[in-house]
């Protein structure tokens, strides 16, 4: 169970910063940065770069995505920015543009 | 219509979140952790226990165990527990507050659509809602009470007696606190005294000669009102000024 979660439905205008983990099915406007997991629901929305350590998306990213562990993304997942994390899963039916780079 | 707050959208925004900016939408919201912002939400908000808000919260319901520095603004109701602390105003049809919490600021118990009109008629009987009052409304309300002179009257919800309005009447808004135990006896020397020339509030001294001349309990009934008391004494009438009194 996250630590925070945001529904469908609500909107958070700004910035949602983390000490643990999220679960977001709604919208964020902005940044979400979490020390902890990020999971990105479907129908969730995020306007700006997502860095957790492990991301797990299956809404829509506009933005970069940074995970000090890993980053998946799930079937219905889009993202249009870059991707930077040691491991990364795009799965049948995601969307995806940008780069990748898994630091090796 | 609990079956549907049942199924609304939960959020929780976790004692280890901040988010900074505002929070919209639908749904209920659960604030653990920081709001560095406004909340307008068409749900309940409850700013638990270690949740912060900074800023406003305008929702159906709010409830506060935490800290809140920003109005709380609710169309159904405000609940503040004993450990809340608020600071800002707080305008909703209900409030309830426990006794402890600490806060500061505006508290009006009124419907949100009436707003507007805070001294209106429609808000005579309304807004002395039932539940818990807290007595701060009333005694920073009587300034606004001017035109409507027989609210002034009443402190229970009870319909307000028309009384005939007496331009005294609105000079003893100073002594806001005094409408509700005190209100029939303001009355009956406001009345009493509103048949008199308004001389006696500028010079005590003038109007021992117009005392006479109204109604016969018009003396004994402003007595408690001038400490002296008022006996048909020699007034100091400055030069030229007898011949303007309108009494004479």
């Amino acid at each position: 169970m996250a630590d925070t979660t945001i529904a469908a439905g609500l909107v958070i205008d700004g910035n949602l910063e983390s000490e643990s983990s999220s679960r977001i099915d709604g919208s964020v406007l902005g940044r979400v940065d979490a020390k902890g997991a990020v999971e990105l629901g479907p129908g969730s929305s995020v306007s700006s770069d997502v860095s957790g350590e492990r991301v797990a998306v299956s809404g829509h990213v506009l933005g970069n995505i940074e995970a000090r562990q890993r980053v998946d993304l799930l079937a219905g997942a889009k993202l249009t920015g870059d991707v930077r994390a040691p491991r990364l899963t795009i799965a049948d039916g995601a969307s995806f543009r940008g780069k990748v780079d898994m630091e090796i | 219509m609990s079956d549907e707050r049942n199924a609304r959208l939960s959020s929780v925004l976790g004692a280890a979140a901040v988010v900074i900016g505002n929070v919209n939408g639908q749904g209920d919201v659960e604030v653990r952790g920081r709001v560095q912002g406004n909340i307008v939400l068409e749900g309940r908000v409850l700013v638990a226990r270690g949740g912060i808000v900074l800023g406003s919260i305008e929702a159906l319901q709010v409830t506060v165990v935490g800290a809140v520095r920003g109005d709380l603004v609710a169309s159904d109701g405000v609940t503040i527990h004993a450990s809340a602390e608020v600071e800002g105003n707080i305008h909703a049809p209900r409030v309830a507050i426990e006794a402890g919490a600490q806060i500061r600021g505006h508290l009006r118990t009124e419907p949100l659509a009436g707003k507007k009109a805070e001294a209106s008629e429609g808000t005579s009987a309304e807004p002395r809602a039932p539940e818990p009052r807290a007595p701060e409304p009333r005694a920073s309300e009587p300034r606004i009470k001017e035109p409507r002179p027989s609210l002034e009257t009443h402190a229970p919800a009870s319909s307000p007696e028309d009384r005939p309005p007496s331009p005294r009447r609105t000079r003893r808004r100073g002594k806001g606190g005094s409408h509700f135990e005190n209100g029939g006896a303001v009355e009956a020397r406001s009345t009493a005294a509103g048949l008199e020339p308004p001389a006696p509030r500028l010079a005590p001294q003038v109007p021992a000669p117009a005392a006479p001349v109204p109604a016969a309990p018009a003396p004994t009934a402003s007595s408690p009102r001038d400490p002296a008391p008022r006996p048909p004494t020699i007034p100091t009438f400055r030069k030229g000024s007898h011949g303007h009194r309108r009494d004479s």
